[in-house]
């Protein structure tokens, strides 16, 4: 028979933790301490097991692929997403000086690069997060965004631990909208804008601008394929900006609107959820003094 | 029960939980398998009643620090955020320790089959019992949260679980003596 003291600290535990699970979030803060604790014990069975089942099973469908070739398709897609970058950063100066606004509010942001490896996850594919092995303790900061490689945009950081951090992917419903300019042609930044939101099953799906073509007035349509790119200056920090969300897997009808189409897009990496390694895109303050991170290497400035 | 030996298990079963479960879901279903539910199916078949119901929680509690829940933001543009809330795995671990108690007299308890039946019953009512305390959290704090598709999950996660249990059971009965478990109903007036 069980004694009734320990039935009585059962149930005084277990009404505990009814009134703990209907807290709000705001009070929660010491739980992710406890959960970065708990992260940091188990490491050493996860990490190791996380390590082998993602290269078993990698995410990326060119995994294949000679590592010479994945370099050179990596650089290509570097090049690309630094001119449209820069396309996009022309147009925007123009428009500011148009509109006689003060330079100084093009405060310069250091973009650092940092490689790190996912040793965890969670299975549902509706809210999907990747913990990341790097923390404030090598230099991730708010802000902070990851990447895959071939410039695929995989999320923001949205918790930092000392040892490791929260991605949350962009396919992750929690992630919210993203606005997104179609790539009809790689030599110029005049695509099809677009506003995505997350389905839950891996895809982005949402409304593409109704453009008329002058000549003939018919609508232009994006293919099947062509590159989706982030274009959310209001929502997503400068240096996330020409990350590619996906390729454009389908071209629908609205359901609402019978003229109008919606995109089904699918990130290049058809499981970010499986990624090995991701690149993080680390905001610093140039003018701060530097400080030495692990593995990490300043690379890229965005005005 | 040998609480060192238990504490060796559930770190094991957790670091696979947090390293291999996710990724071995079928692609975009969120149906995974769960070792923690195994270790548990297989600490409250044969565990006293009261060690079964601690043993539980604690794994309970532990799966809930695995877990961040992404948090809708409350501001349209604001960056979303994740939050970690303990109790709802604690309190689902707690009712299926519970229900193997209950069931555990008429089951065989040698049997790797048994272990699989009640990992699954387990994995279903744990995910039951999360899937609902975050239907009523989303009241609190907005998240992108289906508690119909949750409990789905849950189901094809329990039937995952049991196939995965059958393999495992075979490494976990041998384990049970040095949990200081045994796998045959003790006689009245036996300590287990």
């Amino acid at each position: 028979m069980a004694s009734p003291g320990g039935q009585r600290g059962l149930l005084i535990t277990a009404a505990a933790l009814v009134v703990l699970s209907l807290l709000p979030a705001r009070l929660l803060a010491l739980n992710h301490w406890l959960a970065d604790l708990v992260e940091t014990l188990v490491a050493p069975v996860s990490h190791p097991v996380s390590s082998a089942a993602r290269w078993a099973m990698p995410g990326d469908p060119n995994a294949a692929d000679p590592e010479e070739i994945r370099q050179l398709r990596d650089r290509l897609e570097e090049a690309r997403s630094a001119l449209l970058r820069a396309q996009a950063e022309h147009q925007d100066l123009r428009r500011l000086l148009e509109e006689a606004r003060v330079l100084t509010d093009l405060t310069g942001v250091v973009v650092t690069h940092l490689s790190a490896a996912v040793h965890a996850g969670n299975s549902d594919p509706a809210a999907p997060i990747l913990r990341v092995r790097a923390g404030s303790d090598r230099g991730v900061v708010q802000g902070s965004i990851a990447t895959a490689r071939g410039e695929q945009l995989v999320g923001r950081v949205v918790s930092i631990g000392a040892r490791s951090c929260v991605v949350l992917p962009i396919t992750s419903r929690a992630g919210g909208p993203l606005r997104g300019t179609v790539i009809l042609d790689d030599a110029q930044l005049s695509g099809l804008a677009c506003t995505l939101e997350p389905v839950g099953d891996g895809t982005l799906r949402g409304p593409v601008e109704d453009r008329r073509d002058g000549a003939t007035g018919r609508a232009i349509l994006p293919e099947p394929g062509a590159l989706v790119r982030l274009d959310d200056p209001e929502r997503w920090p400068p240096h996330a900006r020409m990350l590619v969300l996906g390729r454009v897997e389908r071209v629908e009808p609205s359901p609402d609107q019978p003229l109008r189409r919606v995109l089904i897009v699918r990130p290049l990496h058809e499981r970010l959820d499986r990624l090995r390694r991701v690149g993080l895109r680390i905001p610093g303050n140039p003018d701060a003094p530097s400080q030495p991170r692990s593995g990490a290497a300043p690379t890229e400035a965005t005005p | 029960m040998n609480w060192l030996v238990f504490a060796g298990l559930a770190w094991v079963a957790l670091g696979l939980d947090v390293g291999l479960s996710p990724l071995l879901a079928p692609a975009s279903s969120g149906i995974a398998p769960s070792f923690v539910m195994i270790v548990l199916a297989c600490v409250a078949m044969s565990a006293r009643p009261m060690q079964a119901l601690w043993g539980g929680l604690i794994l309970g509690l532990l799966l809930d620090l695995t877990r961040a829940i992404p948090l809708l933001p409350t501001v349209p543009d604001d960056p979303p955020t994740t939050a970690v809330v303990l109790g709802p795995g604690a309190l689902g671990c707690l009712l299926a320790s519970q229900l193997v108690v209950a069931m555990r007299a008429l089951m065989i308890r040698r049997n790797p089959l048994t272990v699989a039946f009640l990992a699954m019953l387990c994995t279903v009512a744990s995910g039951f019992i999360v899937a609902f305390a975050f239907w009523i959290r989303s009241w609190i704090d907005p998240m992108a949260f289906a508690p119909v598709r949750a409990m789905l999950i849950a189901g094809g996660s329990g039937l995952y679980t049991a196939i995965i249990a059958l393999p495992v059971s075979l490494v976990l009965l041998p384990l049970m003596p040095a949990l200081g478990l045994h796998t045959q109903p003790q006689r009245r007036g036996m300590r287990a």
